[in-house]
């Protein structure tokens, strides 16, 4: 259960995510926090497993324009 | 789930399509599409608008952003790092956000089922008590685009509009010159990568959808040109 969210992540980093992979371009549209919300994401499910969903979905919903931002660690 | 994204999201946008198809003096679906894009666009404007301005504010700290690409040359978990503090002291963030991008994906998605349920007469029945069924809907937009089927030039006017929106975008971060080198040289494959990739999927979609993208392309291009004069 654990691997397939992972390697799901992983997927959408390569694929999808403006932060990684083929669609990183340095441009604007993008995570606020370090590390990006799918990275933060990778890192705590691997740490913590899969129970840790809710405060990555926190994470994303603070992750917006009308929050500071900044370095916030899994 | 898939019950509480009907209610949440479908239904209230499928319900607005309608109002507004049967508000519109012509009964034009395709123009009720377009309205339709520009209202969600709008409701989703002050985050846009907030994230574009901080990229201005970018400008002024950009030779301390240099600095630190010098500093931590070729390890970028150190570049990442030292910019997000950097930002936090000066109290900008160019990022929009995750939020704002992931909340574009459900959205479409609800557009996406009601564009298509739109024309079958049953899908009617999720129309509020309020709201007047109009018994069917006119394909036909403008006389001469069948929004349910494909049509075989939209996709490439989505392209060009998409290709002029990358570039746009490309040239302010260019001006604030908040760009390495290897990040320019991506960006470049992107500018065309994106637009063709466009071109593809709108080609196999109904031109409800098409029109959709185009109207907020064109958005994008208006919101970054408004930013752009207004705050230079």
């Amino acid at each position: 259960m654990k691997n397939i969210f992972l390697a799901t992540i992983r997927g959408y980093q390569y694929i999808f995510s403006p932060d990684h992979g083929i669609l990183y371009s340095g441009t604007f549209q993008r995570c606020r926090f370090y590390p990006s919300c799918s990275q933060y994401a990778y890192e705590s499910i691997e740490k913590n497993g899969i129970f840790t969903l809710p405060r990555i979905l926190l994470r994303i919903l603070r992750c917006n324009p009308f929050s500071q931002g900044g370095i916030d660690l899994s | 789930m898939s019950h509480l994204f009907t209610i949440i999201l479908y239904q209230p946008i499928f319900n607005l399509l309608v109002v507004i198809y049967n508000t519109l003096p012509n009964h034009d679906f395709g123009v009720a599409i377009v309205l339709l894009t520009i209202i969600i666009r709008l409701l989703f404007s002050p985050l846009s608008i907030k994230a574009l301005r901080s990229q201005k504010a970018l400008s002024k700290i950009q030779p301390k952003i240099k600095e630190i690409q010098e500093k931590h040359k070729g390890d970028s978990q150190a570049i990442g790092q030292a910019s997000m503090n950097l930002y936090k002291e000066h109290g900008v963030n160019p990022f929009s956000g995750c939020l704002p991008l992931l909340l574009q994906i459900p959205v479409l998605i609800a557009l996406y089922q009601a564009l298509r349920a739109a024309f079958l007469p049953e899908s009617l029945s999720l129309l509020y008590s309020s709201v007047h069924n109009p018994g069917s809907i006119e394909v036909m937009s403008l006389g001469f685009i069948n929004l349910a089927q494909k049509n075989y030039y939209l996709p490439f006017v989505a392209g060009i509009l998409q290709w002029l929106q990358a570039r746009q975008g490309m040239q302010g971060q260019s001006q604030n010159g908040s760009q390495d080198a290897t990040a320019s040289a991506m960006n470049k494959q992107l500018l065309y990568i994106f637009p063709i990739m466009i071109v593809f999927i709108s080609w196999s979609l109904p031109t409800g959808l098409v029109l959709y993208w185009i109207t907020t392309t064109l958005f994008s291009l208006g919101e970054q040109l408004y930013i752009r004069y207004r705050y230079s």
